[in-house]
């Protein structure tokens, strides 16, 4: 009599079990699969964003290849204007000279010293042709790197 | 010897009792099938959800690599953001320093030439009227003259500093 009444018990207990299995089972399945759409929306999104980037990457390639290519072709004049001895410092030597020379004129003139003042006034005048050509070389010069610039800008 | 007639009651539930049995029989077999198809079920859906992580393991592997690709490009895309930010500005201080020494130069050439109509105008005096007495007359004005120069000329120097400055900004940031 026993063993008649425990078969029921262990049949149900077996059918619990197996339901509970069952259930986890099925849960397992539906994580698994809610997991792989992640994974795929994930795929797909990462594929959206490398074309995105390659397309906006590649943009921003080319406009600095641009412009280095901008700052490339006045690289000769760029460097003239860079020069210690001519260009923009050279200038400035030549305006050095020139203010030195105007204040002699003006101290000899004031002082009323006609031929230190006709010294000065030469060595100013001798000044000149090489003040405008350098000035004029500068110009050119910066024009050329003003006008590829400005494309940048 | 009377003899006994078996009890009816006791044989109703004797058949009662097989019927339960058959009852019981059958309600044993459908829980057992139902076990059984439950665990099939389980077995299924976990085999079937161990396909499903393997696939779900194939994505994230042919995912990674891509991953890895998108951050390359976004860290190629930032730098060249960043040069070409660099030259960006890099052109315009060097636009801005280049017309400013333009501007101070001819400052400078204005200031000097009225620094020389000066000193002439002190010499023509002189020879004129033989003036002797001219750093009365025309001290003040030759002195602001020469300050006035001495500025200009000085402002040349920075502003020619300034250029070389940015011209080698620029030629460094081309460079990069």
């Amino acid at each position: 009599m026993p063993e008649t009444r425990a078969s029921p018990v262990r049949r149900w207990v077996a059918f619990g079990a197996a339901l509970v299995l069952a259930l986890l089972g099925v849960a397992f399945l539906v994580w698994s699969i809610s997991q792989h759409q992640d994974a795929r929306d994930d795929l797909t999104d990462a594929r959206a964003h490398l074309a995105t980037g390659r397309a906006a990457t590649s943009n921003d390639l080319k406009h600095l290849r641009n412009a280095q290519d901008a700052v490339a072709s006045v690289h000769d004049q760029l460097a003239a204007l860079d020069a210690p001895a001519a260009g923009a410092t050279g200038l400035a030597d030549l305006d050095q000279k020139d203010l030195e020379a105007v204040r002699a004129a003006i101290q000899a003139g004031l002082a009323g010293k006609l031929t230190d003042y006709n010294t000065a006034v030469d060595q100013r005048t001798a000044l000149d042709p090489q003040h405008d050509t350098a000035l004029e070389q500068l110009r050119q010069q910066a024009n050329a790197v003003i006008t590829a610039l400005t494309t940048l800008t | 010897m009377t003899r006994t007639l078996p009890d009816r009651r006791g044989r109703r539930t004797r058949r009662e009792d097989r019927r339960e049995d058959r009852r019981g029989g059958r309600q044993g077999s459908a829980l057992f099938i139902s076990t059984v198809i439950l665990l099939v079920v389980a077995l299924g859906t976990a085999g079937a959800a161990l396909v499903v992580r393997h696939d779900t393991d194939d994505l994230h592997a042919r995912a990674e690599p891509v991953h890895h690709q998108v951050r390359d490009l976004s860290a190629a895309e930032a730098d060249a953001v960043r040069r070409l930010r660099l030259l960006r500005t890099g052109a315009r201080t060097t636009t801005d320093a280049l017309a400013a020494l333009f501007a101070a130069e001819q400052a400078q050439v204005d200031a000097s030439n009225h620094a020389v109509d000066i000193a002439n105008q002190a010499v023509d005096q002189y020879n004129n009227a033989q003036n002797t007495d001219l750093a009365g007359a025309f001290q003040a004005a030759g002195d602001a003259a020469l300050a006035d120069l001495e500025a200009k000329t000085a402002a040349v120097r920075s502003a020619a500093d300034a250029a070389r400055t940015a011209l080698a900004g620029l030629q460094e940031a081309a460079g990069a």
